[in-house]
């Protein structure tokens, strides 16, 4: 009975013990927290870029765990986990550092790379609109040349006298009309073909005027209405032959015009004749004013 | 004084004299950890430690523990010892501190480097990449 109460006095001691093992064993919460940053160092960016010092927290996290072991609870133990918590953030840290110049190297990368793009797709928007100015020259070149020929092919037909301002082709009233009449010779048409084909190559958007003119002879009023009626004659039938009808006007000049001496046969001759006058300036007058113009 | 030590040499003489240099350095003030972790804070004042919440954090944390170190230096063995910590745990925080400002500076760095690219991209209609901006803020704020 009495060995039985010593050990009913003793148990609560026991139990003291224990738990007091069991407390004192419990890791500081310094230790803790450095064995949880210590984790976090040995598995994220610190063990791929600071390796050394995610060893350094190591060492100083096993000299923490051993003072534990040895002493729980203990200042040292307390003082170590201190040392190896900051080790692990000073990993942790310095990784952080690394990715950041890495990502400003990446930029630097990129930054080279859009500049390297743009400049390129400049160089080659400026190469296709040089090459596109140079086909158009090309071309305008071509055209002009063309056009120049055609109106150098009509001096075997007709009379042409160019300058920078307008072309004037003058035909003959001789080889186009009856005298006293409004219809076209077949002659005519095929020169008026010609006339039309060399027309067309001045392009389209040049304007162009039919004056017709007649010699002294008869009443103005006549002499007026007759040119007029030739000179519509043959803006139709340059338009038949594909000259834009926008693009050309008919104009009756009647006898007020006149190139040579009306006194003589031959002037008279040259006074009667139709003048295609070509615009080269661009939409201004082509001709002097003062009769009908017709369209 | 012969008789006092009549067996003991010269070099027993020696020994006694070791030991109480010994005595004397264990209880020796820890001038030099302060010399180390005041080196530490200053290096870390200079780089603008202060200016970064995290590193101004732990710069106080060393200017704190040097000045209580300061308070212990002269005492006993114990509190020698304890001054001594908290001069080592100065010098880390110190360190920690200058990490934290260099992180800090290379990630705004980072950052600014970005934006340029973004705002290139953006002249030229090649506007496609603000997330990387996004990913750079914040990082290494969350220790």
């Amino acid at each position: 009975m009495q060995r039985f109460n010593i050990i009913r006095s003793l148990a609560p001691v026991g139990l003291a013990l224990v738990l007091g093992a069991c407390a004192s064993s419990r890791p500081s919460a310094m230790l803790v927290e450095a064995r949880e940053a210590y984790d976090e160092a040995r598995t994220g960016p610190a063990n791929k870029y600071a390796p050394d010092l995610v060893y350094e927290a190591r060492t100083k996290r096993e000299d923490a765990e051993r003072a534990h072991q040895r002493d729980p609870g203990s200042d040292t133990e307390e003082h170590l986990a201190y040392l190896a918590h900051r080790r692990a953030l000073l990993a942790m840290a310095s990784a952080d550092e690394r990715v950041a110049h890495e990502e400003s190297a990446e930029a630097r990368k990129q930054f080279e790379t859009v500049l390297v793009t743009q400049r390129d797709e400049a160089m080659s928007s400026r190469s296709r609109f040089q090459d596109q100015f140079e086909q158009e020259r090309m071309a305008r070149e071509k055209a002009e040349e063309n056009a120049r020929k055609a109106m150098a092919s009509l001096a075997e037909i007709a009379n042409v006298k160019a300058d920078e301002q307008r072309i004037t082709i003058t035909l003959s009233g001789e080889v186009l009309f009856k005298t006293g009449s409004a219809t076209l010779l077949p002659i005519a048409q095929s020169r008026l073909d010609r006339v039309a084909e060399a027309l067309k190559s001045q392009g389209e958007d040049k304007s162009m005027v039919v004056n017709g003119h007649t010699d002294a002879r008869g009443s103005d009023e006549f002499n007026r209405k007759l040119s007029q009626r030739r000179a519509e004659a043959v803006r139709s039938y340059l338009v038949s032959r594909g000259v834009r009808e926008a693009q050309i006007r008919a104009v009756g000049k009647g006898e007020v015009e006149p190139v040579a001496d009306n006194k003589t046969a031959e002037g008279r001759a040259n006074n009667r004749r139709v003048e295609i006058i070509v615009d080269n300036a661009g939409g201004s007058e082509t001709g002097p004013s003062g009769s009908t113009p017709s369209r | 004084m012969n008789h006092l030590f009549p067996s003991y040499g010269l070099g027993s003489g020696l020994g006694v004299l070791a030991f109480a240099a010994l005595l004397v350095g264990c209880a020796s003030a820890p001038t030099k950890q302060l010399g180390e972790s005041q080196a530490a804070y200053r290096a870390a004042d200079e780089v603008g430690a202060g200016n970064h919440p995290e590193a101004a954090y732990h710069l106080k944390l060393a200017e704190d523990q040097i000045a209580a170190a300061k308070e212990l230096m002269d005492g006993n063995r114990r509190e020698k010892r304890m001054a001594k910590r908290h001069l080592q745990r100065a010098e880390l925080d110190a360190e920690l501190a200058i990490a934290y400002t260099r992180t800090a500076g290379a990630e705004e760095r980072a950052k600014a480097a970005w934006h340029e690219v973004n705002e290139l991209k953006k002249q030229s209609g090649m506007d496609d990449s603000r997330v990387r901006e996004g990913m750079i803020e914040g990082e290494g704020q969350n220790r």
